[in-house]
């Protein structure tokens, strides 16, 4: 059985491969803040979303989606403003993703992407 | 998707329409409700999320936000599992009606398992519905008969979410729900005057109480009866006429206290203990709840002891018992719950319980029985228009075999006063003589010139207070329903001039 770290690095490469299938350009991975960690940075056209992806063997504890709770949510947040205040980095919008993997058996099950997954409401 | 569904809800006796919205978006799997839920709202989420997964539909794993308009009203209680659960199934478009369904109504509380379980209020509610012209109710098999005593919508008993949704999807609508014929089961109590050896003149007046809603205080030693006397009114009241029911039934209905009965057609008997507050005997709460007053509505209540109860709570017994309503008012709600009643209490005449008795000897000092019967203040006592001492029991009376009186010949006397009463008004604002007005009492013309010359003697004899004047004359007038007489004469005044005095006689 493939370990966790395993589990997540095989998700993180599924969820990229995925998403510039789809058009996104990448533009960083694996950002890391004092705050945490964003696992991508990408534009889709002119949208700069920062993209979290969650993997899982599956679904019998809840989605992999639903594991992005409030206080991942809220480190999310944090750690991309620390982002924009590092990178000079032109955005018409921004937006979280989240990308949700399903592996069983080192196979990749399921592949599937949260658009606006939860928006920064609030102070921080 | 955008889903809207109509359920209702209700503060104190009035019903509003709720309008639940259910937008289902993308984005992280979440569930909001909004439009100021209360606690109990907001633990419908997972209730809801058990309920629908386990009648075999899938929770969408969006963004579910539900909205109730109008976002104003506070929401609480339990009745919108149901249309919450719809919504999520419409916007997630899991289900489609084969009709529109605007104007229908959906109430019910859901099991994890998905049966639907019975609520508190329908009836309020299914009046609002009517008003407003919505004509289907969608609601819990328990509640089902209780909302169909409100004629022209029609209601339809379901069991399960899974139920329900086929009465929504299926081409095949079941019929609507029709009551089982309301068995107006005689549930008279198995109490009866008969077991009351002796203590007639007790009996007659309670008899006097129970046909004009006369407020009585029965005033004695100990183990002398009271209780065993007044725990028989019930007994020798008539049925709740149609309207009578409708008020009673709505008040039990949104206290909960329905207890599977369809509708309330005795009268009925409530006897708190005397630990009781001020606010449960009166109602109160957050949004303010019918007190134990309000629950007697048409009926009795009686307190046992009375001097026991805190006087703060006896006090606030004086305003609903002239307004006949009862107006709360709390933060979040002001309001009007009826209270007509009967009060009928029970009183040792001393703390020993002795004075008077003619069997025993007081061991209260004077200060003492004033101190005691000084808990039931001037004002209250003044309300009271029938009190009574009741004696010890003699010896004869308590062995004899020979049947006093029943409730069933009582009863009988006090359904003919009732329907004189009834004849006279012809109003639906007056109903017993009790409510009489002095203006009613003078312009029925219903004294006997010598009576009215002897209760203005015994006036200022007597040194009767004014509300005590047109009491009399009010008792007066239930008495001379009983033996069937149109003019109120000299007896009868005599007769309800005793109940008044035979307190004050000895200063209490």
């Amino acid at each position: 059985m493939a370990s966790k770290k395993e589990i997540g690095d095989i998700g993180e490469r599924a969820a990229r491969s995925y998403i510039e299938g789809i058009g996104y350009n990448i533009l960083d991975v694996n950002y890391r803040s004092k705050y945490g960690e964003i696992d991508i940075v990408a534009y889709d056209g002119t949208t700069l979303a920062f993209i979290e992806v969650k993997s899982r063997r599956s679904t019998r504890y809840g989605t992999p989606g639903e594991a992005v709770d409030w206080n991942k949510q809220k480190r999310m947040i944090k750690t991309a403003m620390a982002y924009l205040s590092q990178n000079r980095t032109f955005y018409s919008q921004l937006r979280f993703d989240v990308v949700e993997v399903i592996i069983k058996e080192k196979e990749i099950k399921q592949v599937r992407l949260i658009k606006d997954a939860f928006q920064s409401v609030g102070r921080f | 998707m955008l889903s809207k569904i109509y359920s209702c809800c209700f503060i104190g006796l009035e019903g509003h329409l709720v309008e639940i919205e259910t937008y289902i978006s993308s984005g992280l799997p979440s569930f909001n409700i909004v439009g100021l839920p209360d606690i109990s709202v907001n633990e419908s989420k997972e209730r809801v999320r058990s309920a629908i997964k386990n009648s075999g539909f899938s929770f969408p794993t969006n963004r579910i936000t539900v909205n109730m308009a109008p976002a104003d009203i506070r929401k609480e209680g339990t009745y919108y599992d149901l249309p919450i659960a719809l919504g999520v199934l419409l916007s997630s478009e899991q289900i489609k009606p084969v009709e529109p369904i605007e104007d229908v109504v959906f109430i019910g509380e859901l099991s994890l398992g998905g049966k639907l379980k019975k609520v508190n209020g329908i009836l309020t509610m299914a009046i609002t519905m009517k008003e407003l012209g919505y004509r289907k109710l969608i609601l819990p098999s328990d509640n089902a008969d209780e909302a169909c005593m409100i004629d022209g919508i029609e209601v339809y008993a379901a069991s399960s979410l899974e139920q329900v949704v086929g009465f929504l999807c299926d081409e095949e609508r079941p019929a609507a729900h029709s009551p089982k014929a309301v068995q107006n089961i005689e549930c008279l109590s198995d109490l009866d005057y008969l077991e009351v050896k002796g203590q007639e003149n007790a009996k007659r007046a309670l008899e006097i109480a129970a046909a004009g809603m006369h407020n009585i205080i029965l005033i004695g030693p100990p183990g002398s009866g009271k209780t065993m006397l007044a725990k028989r009114l019930p007994s020798i009241m008539p049925d709740l006429t149609q309207q009578q029911a409708l008020e009673v039934t709505k008040i039990y209905s949104i206290a909960g206290k329905l207890k599977g009965k369809a509708m309330v057609h005795r009268p009925p008997f409530r006897a708190p203990h005397h630990t009781i507050s001020a606010a449960s005997l009166v109602g109160g709460g957050k949004i303010p709840k019918p007190g134990e007053i309000s629950l007697s509505h048409h009926g009795v209540l009686f307190l046992d002891e009375m001097p026991e109860f805190p006087k703060k709570t006896l006090e606030a017994l004086r305003q609903p018992m002239e307004n006949e309503t009862v107006t709360i008012s709390r933060v979040n709600a002001t309001l009007t719950y009826p209270a007509k009643f009967l009060l009928a209490a029970s009183a040792n005449p001393c703390p020993c319980g002795y004075h008077g008795d003619t069997g025993r000897e007081c061991r209260c000092s004077p200060g003492e029985i004033s101190r005691y019967f000084g808990k039931i203040s001037g004002p209250l006592l003044d309300r009271i228009d029938l009190q009574l001492e009741v004696g010890r029991v003699e010896l004869g009376d308590l062995e004899s075999n020979a049947a006093g009186t029943g409730s069933a010949e009582m009863k009988e006397r006090v359904m003919k006063a009732r329907e004189m009463q009834y004849n006279r008004f012809m109003r639906k604002d007056t109903q017993y003589n009790s409510q009489l007005s002095v203006k009613d009492i003078e312009e029925m013309g219903m004294m006997d010139p010598k009576a009215l010359d002897f209760l203005r003697r015994a006036y200022s004899r007597l040194a009767l207070s004014a509300r005590g004047y047109v009491k009399i004359m009010k008792v007066a007038r239930t008495i001379a329903d009983l033996s069937g007489k149109t003019m109120v004469e000299t007896g009868d005044v005599a007769e309800a001039l005793q109940y008044r005095i035979s307190c004050a006689k000895d200063g209490i």
